[in-house]
């Protein structure tokens, strides 16, 4: 009898252990693609308040009088302490960190048509994005990590700073390196349309920022002495306002006058994106 | 022992027990097989979860990083499905690439990149995409309650041609993907945007405006035998950021310049004034031609780039090539610093621009109240910056010194809160023939044109007592360069609050309250019609009766 009774042993200890490791495997797979999902949704909630963290920052240099990217380009560090994420069990730390900009040197990434005007102060950033998955108490194990390449612009107008470009580390990286985006302005090129259409969608091309200024045209105020209060003649006429775009007389020098007001002052910058900079950190 | 036990099991014991053996063995079987199939399923269903995560950060990390994505089979976005997908972008270098992402049928999707030919393969998915303009999403899912302050466009940006020839365009297209696991029956679809979003927007500037003057000089030497005359046609432009009530000189500089026992020259010679040729031509040293725009450009190539103050802020309104984006500088904090004051204007020789250098921030440090001294103008109070006197750039102008603090209002009555007050400033700028009109009586929801009418936030105008202390239904008081003062007064203060309705040209009115904080109580016409601003009654609800005076000034 001890025969069957150690077969039947012996067959119990297979099931019970092909029942335990297919539903161990099972709740591993599982947990890891859960672990995965929250990871991608910290990385959003970060990313989006990194930019709005940006947009702030922005903000606040305008409003004292500073360039748009004064403490942002090239030094802008953030660690966000761990924070609950909505509908699991698990908690986030965010640490976002500048990496490269257009005023430090650098050589794989350039932008071409950056307004560089005051009135627009574009500038191009790149970004390493990382979090940390933890349980819901911070004294839980780390259980997983995730980096994300940004490429931003930022200047002084609303919105003030973009995402032009987000790459996840996880995923295939090609012969030429990291893409992050858009680079470069695009001008317009003789011919394109002034704004986009719809209905023509290979007809505008541009996607830098333009500064123009308004010519006020003649001063209706009353007369205009010059700064050292000289006046047109000495009759006392008074000094010449100018009209907005006049007609170029035949005489004139010059084909034609500038566009009127245009205060673009475009400028091509290179710097280095997150790939090649040591951030000092292990992401 | 008994015979039983010596024969040992009969043969039908043998074969029960062989029987219960075999059954319980196709049991275990049984039960270890579909084990074993429910696993697999697991892992299967695991795998094929992976497979689709995979597959879709793959897609949302390449679509964010791209310029243009696109099929190939619907490029004009009919909202075709596919199974073809393209994403264009630069690499680091700025080297066109391409990436293709294809179902090729048999349960089977594939990356292709063109930059390094390298091709990765996802097993058991399956791909579906389609293309769909953003006004069409924002609409469907109702978006609209969600984006305060944003307009979605479907502006396309075409970002030329690639390798083979096709256009690539990009912009507020949205591409759908559907993905499948061909092994098990989970999917996800996920919205694919180009990380590269159209950013056409026109930044406009200040206003600015050319002056040309001259500058006669004479040269006296040898008791006036060898006089010259030399005759200078000096350029200046001008910025402004507030409509030219205040403005900053950009560059001045010499542009022409004769000289001469008798140097002659007019205006007609100069082409900005459109005029005759004249047979003593100037002798040009700066400027072509004086156009305005070639003094613009010739005063922004050398000497200043962009015009004082530019460092502001900036927030919309319409471009010379309109696009919804565009975006124009607001008035600078310095430059309203500087010409803030009782007079909102500098005294006579001062000149804050020349004084106050925005490009020397921390020249000098201004102490004033944390709150804006009654009696400056309902324009300073809004426009100054939230802390005054923060940032500052230079010295400030005299007429910008604060003026002295008021002397303590009286107190109260004993018999408060029976009468109760407060005083208002209007910066009223809705009647373009200089009267104010103010009216009591009747209701207040729909102010007449060009009136002001004061209720208790139910509608119901409070009485209007004009400066003779008579009270009248309407009122017209004609003010073109000052101020008029009207008392209100109620028998009741009974309502929520205190509201100022008024109407006028859309966006000419603008109205403050003087005794609360700059920017928390203004408000300018709409273009639909009367417009109200709410004042909390500071003497609190049921108090049985308020005065106030209403300071109205008509700009």
């Amino acid at each position: 009898m001890i025969a069957p009774i150690l077969f039947l042993l012996a067959a119990l200890a297979v099931m019970s252990t092909t029942l335990i490791s297919g539903q161990l495997s099972s709740e591993r797979a599982s947990a890891r693609l859960r672990l995965a999902h929250a990871a991608e949704d910290a990385l959003s909630l970060a990313e989006s308040q990194l930019l709005s963290a940006l947009q702030d920052s922005v903000v606040t240099n305008l409003d004292a009088g500073r360039t748009a990217s004064a403490g942002i380009d090239g030094s802008y560090v953030r660690r966000t302490p761990l924070t609950a994420l909505a509908g699991t069990r698990l908690s986030y730390a965010s640490y976002e960190q500048i990496d490269g900009a257009t005023t430090q040197s650098g050589n794989n990434d350039v932008a071409q048509n950056v307004q560089t005007s005051s009135l627009g102060q574009e500038q191009r950033l790149s970004a390493v994005l990382s979090i940390e998955l933890h349980g819901a108490a911070p004294a839980y194990a780390l259980l997983a990590k995730r980096s994300r390449l940004l490429t931003l612009r930022i200047f002084s107008a609303e919105p003030y700073a973009i995402v032009d470009a987000t790459r996840d580390l996880a995923t295939a990286e090609d012969a030429t390196g990291a893409a992050e985006g858009d680079p470069a302005g695009r001008p317009a090129a003789p011919g394109d349309a002034t704004t986009p259409d719809p209905a023509q969608p290979d007809s505008y091309h541009d996607t830098t920022i333009k500064v123009r200024h308004r010519c006020a045209g003649p001063d209706t105020g009353g007369v205009d002495p010059g700064t050292f209060g000289y006046q047109w003649g000495n009759g006392g006429s008074p000094a010449i306002d100018s009209l907005c775009a006049p007609t170029a007389p035949p005489w004139a020098t010059s084909p034609a006058p500038p566009a009127p007001g245009d205060g673009d002052a475009f400028a091509t910058r290179q710097w280095a994106n997150s790939n090649a900079n040591q951030s000092g950190w292990t992401r | 022992m008994n015979e039983r036990d010596e024969s040992g099991s009969t043969v039908i014991e043998v074969l029960i027990a062989a029987l219960i053996f075999s059954l319980g063995a196709f049991a275990v079987f049984g039960v270890v097989r579909q084990l074993a199939s429910n696993s697999a399923l697991a892992a299967a269903a695991s795998q094929g979860d992976a497979t689709i995560d995979h597959l879709t950060s793959a897609l949302t990390s390449d679509a964010s990083t791209a310029l243009a994505l696109f099929l190939p089979d619907d490029d004009r976005c009919t909202g075709a499905s596919g199974k073809t997908l393209e994403i264009y972008y630069e690499d680091n270098g700025g080297t066109s690439q391409t990436i293709t992402y294809r179902d090729d049928g048999s349960g089977t999707v594939t990356r292709s990149s063109v930059s390094n030919g390298a091709t990765t393969t996802f097993s058991n998915a399956s791909l579906l995409v389609r293309c769909a303009t953003a006004t069409s999403i924002a609409a469907l899912d109702n978006l609209a309650a969600n984006l305060p302050n944003v307009a979605v466009h479907d502006y396309p940006v075409n970002f030329g041609t690639d390798a083979n020839g096709l256009e690539q365009t990009g912009g507020n297209r949205l591409i759908i993907a559907r993905i499948a696991s061909t092994a098990t029956r989970a999917g996800r679809e996920v919205h694919l945007l180009a990380g590269s979003v159209p950013t056409g927007f026109t930044v406009i500037g200040p206003q600015w405006h050319a002056v040309v003057y001259r500058e006669d000089h004479t040269r006296r030497f040898l008791f006036g035998l060898g006089q010259t005359s030399w005759l200078r046609i000096m350029a200046e432009v001008d910025v402004s950021y507030d409509d030219w009530r205040t403005r900053a000189v950009w560059c001045n500089f010499e542009a022409l310049e004769v000289y001469g026992g008798q140097p002659r020259f007019n205006k007609d010679d100069v082409p900005v004034y459109a005029g005759a040729t004249d047979s003593d031509p100037p002798t040009r040293t700066a400027v072509p031609d004086l156009y305005p725009e070639t003094l613009l450009e010739y005063c922004r190539n050398h000497f200043s780039p962009d015009p004082p103050g530019s460092l502001g802020g900036t927030w919309g309104t319409p471009a010379p090539f309109p696009t919804p984006d565009d975006q124009v500088v607001a008035i600078p904090p310095w430059w309203i610093w500087q010409n803030c004051g009782p007079s909102m204007s500098c005294s006579a020789g001062t000149q804050p621009p020349a004084t106050c250098d925005p490009e020397r921030p921390g020249s000098c440090t201004v102490t004033v109240p944390p709150v804006p001294p009654a009696g400056w103008p309902a324009w300073c109070q809004a426009w100054s910056p939230p802390t005054w006197g923060a940032p500052s750039f230079g010295q400030p102008c005299p007429a910008a010194t604060p003026p002295p603090a008021p002397a303590p209002s009286p107190p109260p009555p004993s018999s408060a809160p029976s009468t109760n007050s407060a005083t208002w400033t209007i910066v009223y700028d809705g009647e373009p023939s200089g009267a104010i009109h103010i009216f009591s009586g009747g209701s207040c929801n729909s102010a007449v044109w060009g009136g002001i009418c004061v209720d208790n936030g139910d509608g119901t105008s409070y009485d209007i007592i004009d400066a003779s202390g008579q009270t009248a239904a309407a009122v017209w008081y004609t003010s073109s360069t000052g101020n008029v003062q009207a008392l209100w007064s109620s028998d009741s203060c009974a309502g929520d609050g205190l509201n100022i309705n008024w109407n006028g040209p859309a966006g000419n009115g603008i109205l403050y309250a003087l005794d609360r904080g700059p920017g928390t109580s203004s408000a300018s016409i709409g273009a639909g019609g009367p417009t109200q601003i709410a004042l909390d009654n500071p003497y609190g609800q049921g108090a049985s009766a308020c005065t106030g005076t209403l300071t109205l000034s008509d700009q």
